[in-house]
């Protein structure tokens, strides 16, 4: 190039700063600023985001950063995470050159700094969080993860400097209903909050929140906070209109609860729910009421029922009828992701109406296959080769697929998920006992574009098997299988990709 | 020479203008797509000239430039398809050629296009030492050893991002 060779001194400023905005690790960003003075000084300017953790004494590293980055507008104090640098030794020793009253930290061992902020902790304080809303008013998005020293006065006189908060986690801190009722006062703009395990909040709190600023609120998480009932979620349902994402993990909210939020909050679009005391009627009304709702998740349940699903996590709920499961069959023309895990209850009946019904909601609508593309059956022992050759020839698009500990699976079902699904790259049949090396040969015949395979604790499994795959699938990055069935020919195509579960296997 | 662009007897019939690059070379370009430049929207508002000279940009740049404008101009052409058109711009470009297209982009007021390139550079900087992008960037380190080893204890205040996700 002519003209130039010194680039940086026709980069214009805003030019750089363009870049940096782009750089968002710390250490990549820690390179900028070695660079020279000059991108020093321009990447002080534009870095909008500091994380602090717990022995790093929050309070005076605040006060310290915030004279550094003067545009900070995300801030993450995790105390879960210690940190232990011995830098903060050497920085408050540059640091106390200028003041004699902390000279006396420096003379012992790195370690004598940590937790000593003055108070003699090395959490954050409430005078910490009056110093992060003093320092930082541009403030957007702010998590104070497990923060326990903090109280509703420090979480008051930061409401009232950061008004222009977007986004608060509140995780684990010990905040109570005055500290919550002064962010929904204060904080006109905020979208995200999560309250999970902020044990000492009630349904004051909550409630006051929601008057305040539920208006612009879109996401909610509340876990393990025994003191919040129903009224909480009427509230919500009234005055959070705009939610689009709910984490409720809660043994005190009722069907009345759920129903008031679902009425009224109709934007939902994500629903995670861990509630001993929710039944299907509830779930009915999210049904009716939230339209747009994309992922349900339903953690211990007894039974649901909904339409517009596009992934649907059933984990562990040992009393999920197969009834329940027909319905999403019939109506979810959206879903593409099922996960069932030790769902026992589950039975061929549900798994052919689910294959059925998207099948035919696929022909009319798009007139290709249907939609699912992952399933993951493990250990739902009472689906065997019919509910899978229903999956294989409703499926086509089926990429990753776990059926293991199906006692009952056979080698019928694998050589129609070869015939049905030649897009599957991931594939979970470890402990099924009754699959042999014929249908895994009908299976990698056609699946071609296989990378991963389990296939431990499969007595019908053999050398020849194994063998077969790794000729067959050339795409193969994985297999999971014990040592002594893999030939000296086979070790020497594929050593590397073969991961072996026991060595004595 | 006049090069015109892809387009060349289409846009030949509309109203063009002409754009000379630092090397001397002239581009025929249409000016609806001039005008998504705000500093040529600017001079082609303040004269009738319809010869521009650009005296800071080279030829391998400026037909970059003009390609992309070309592109976003056509109204054939839907969102989704520029969209992946200017994803498809800057990949593979060398860090030497998106430094000189920034800059252009740049003088051009082409604010999209200087989105895309800053992006891609920061992406290409990442996890790079700082000797890589001093390299790269042709500076010189003004720093003392011992004002760069300050910098260094300075930053190491946190944890390493890399290990965490937000989220």
């Amino acid at each position: 190039m002519r003209g130039f060779d010194r680039i940086n001194a026709v980069l214009p400023d805003e030019l750089i700063l363009e870049i940096f905005r782009h750089v968002e690790s710390k250490p990549s960003r820690d390179a900028c600023s070695l660079v020279c003075k000059r991108w020093l000084s321009l990447e002080r300017l534009s870095r909008d985001t500091i994380r602090i953790g717990a022995s790093a004494s929050p309070g005076n590293l605040v006060k310290l950063l915030s004279s550094r980055f003067p545009n900070i507008r995300y801030v993450f104090i995790d105390e879960r995470l210690s940190v232990s640098l011995p830098v903060q030794c050497r920085k408050r020793r540059r640091h106390s050159r200028g003041s004699t009253s902390s000279g006396r930290f420096c003379h012992g061992s790195e370690q004598s700094v940590f937790g000593d902020d003055g108070m003699g902790t090395g959490c954050l304080s409430d005078s910490g969080l009056a110093t992060v809303g003093d320092r930082f008013v541009k403030l957007e998005k702010l998590s104070l993860i497990w923060c326990s020293s903090i109280t509703d006065v420090g979480l008051r006189s930061l409401a009232e400097k950061c008004k222009s908060l977007r986004s608060l986690d509140l995780q684990g801190c010990y905040i109570g209903d005055k500290g919550l009722a002064a962010v929904g006062e204060c904080c006109n703009f905020l979208e995200k909050l999560n309250l999970r395990f902020c044990e000492g909040l009630t349904d004051t709190g909550l409630v006051k929140l929601a008057i305040g600023c539920g208006g612009t609120l879109k996401s909610l998480g509340v876990a393990a906070c025994a003191k919040i009932t129903d009224i909480s979620f009427e509230a919500v349902g009234s005055h959070c209109r705009s939610l689009e994402s709910l984490s409720l993990d809660s043994e005190t909210i009722h069907n009345k609860g759920l129903l008031a939020m679902a009425k009224g909050c109709s934007a939902l679009k994500v629903l995670k729910l861990q509630c001993l005391n929710i039944t299907d009627d509830a779930l009915q009304a999210v049904g009716i009421f939230c339209l747009s709702l994309e992922s349900l998740a339903l953690y211990s349940f007894q039974k649901f029922t909904d339409s517009r699903l596009s992934e649907l996590a059933l984990l562990y709920c040992q009393r999920i009828e197969s009834d329940g499961l027909s319905e999403i069959g019939k109506g979810c023309k959206f879903l593409q992701a099922l996960h069932l895990v030790d769902c026992s209850a589950i039975g061929d009946d549900s798994i052919c109406s689910i294959a059925r019904g998207i099948g035919d909601e696929a022909l009319i609508s798009i007139g290709q296959g249907c939609s699912l593309h992952h399933l993951n059956v493990s250990g739902c022992h009472q689906i065997g080769d019919a509910g899978i050759i229903a999956i294989a020839r409703g499926c086509p698009q089926l990429s990753y697929l776990d059926v293991s500990v199906l006692q009952n699976l056979g080698d019928g079902a694998l050589m129609e998920l070869g015939e049905g699904c030649p897009s599957l790259k991931d594939v979970v049949i470890s402990h099924c006992r009754q699959i042999t090396d014929i249908g895994l040969n009908h299976l990698v015949r056609r699946c071609t574009l296989m990378e991963s395979c389990h296939m431990v604790y499969c007595p019908g499994i053999t050398e020849a098997g194994v063998a077969t795959m790794v000729t067959t699938c050339t795409r193969i990055k994985k297999i999971l299988v014990e040592k002594w069935k893999v030939s000296a020919r086979t070790k020497r195509r594929a050593g590397s990709i073969i991961n072996y579960l026991c060595v004595d296997l | 020479m006049v090069t015109t662009d892809e387009k060349g007897p289409l846009t030949a019939k509309k109203k063009s203008v002409i754009i000379r690059s630092c090397d001397g070379d002239e581009f025929l370009v249409s000016e609806s797509a001039a005008v998504l430049s705000t500093s040529l929207k600017k001079i082609l508002e303040e004269k009738e000239d319809r010869l521009i000279h650009l005296s800071d940009i080279d030829n391998k740049t400026l037909a970059m430039v003009i390609a992309y404008l070309s592109t976003h101009a056509d109204d054939g052409l839907s969102d989704d398809l520029k969209r992946s058109f200017d994803q498809e711009f800057v990949s593979g470009k060398e860090f030497d050629v998106l430094k000189y297209l920034v800059l252009a982009t740049d003088t051009l007021q082409v604010t999209c296009l200087c989105y895309t390139v800053a992006k891609k550079m920061a992406d290409i900087m990442k996890n790079k030492l700082v000797e890589w992008v001093r390299r790269e960037f042709d500076i010189q380190n003004d720093y003392t050893p011992e004002a760069e080893a300050e910098i260094r204890r300075l930053d190491a205040w946190a944890w390493d991002d890399r290990q965490l996700e937000d989220d």
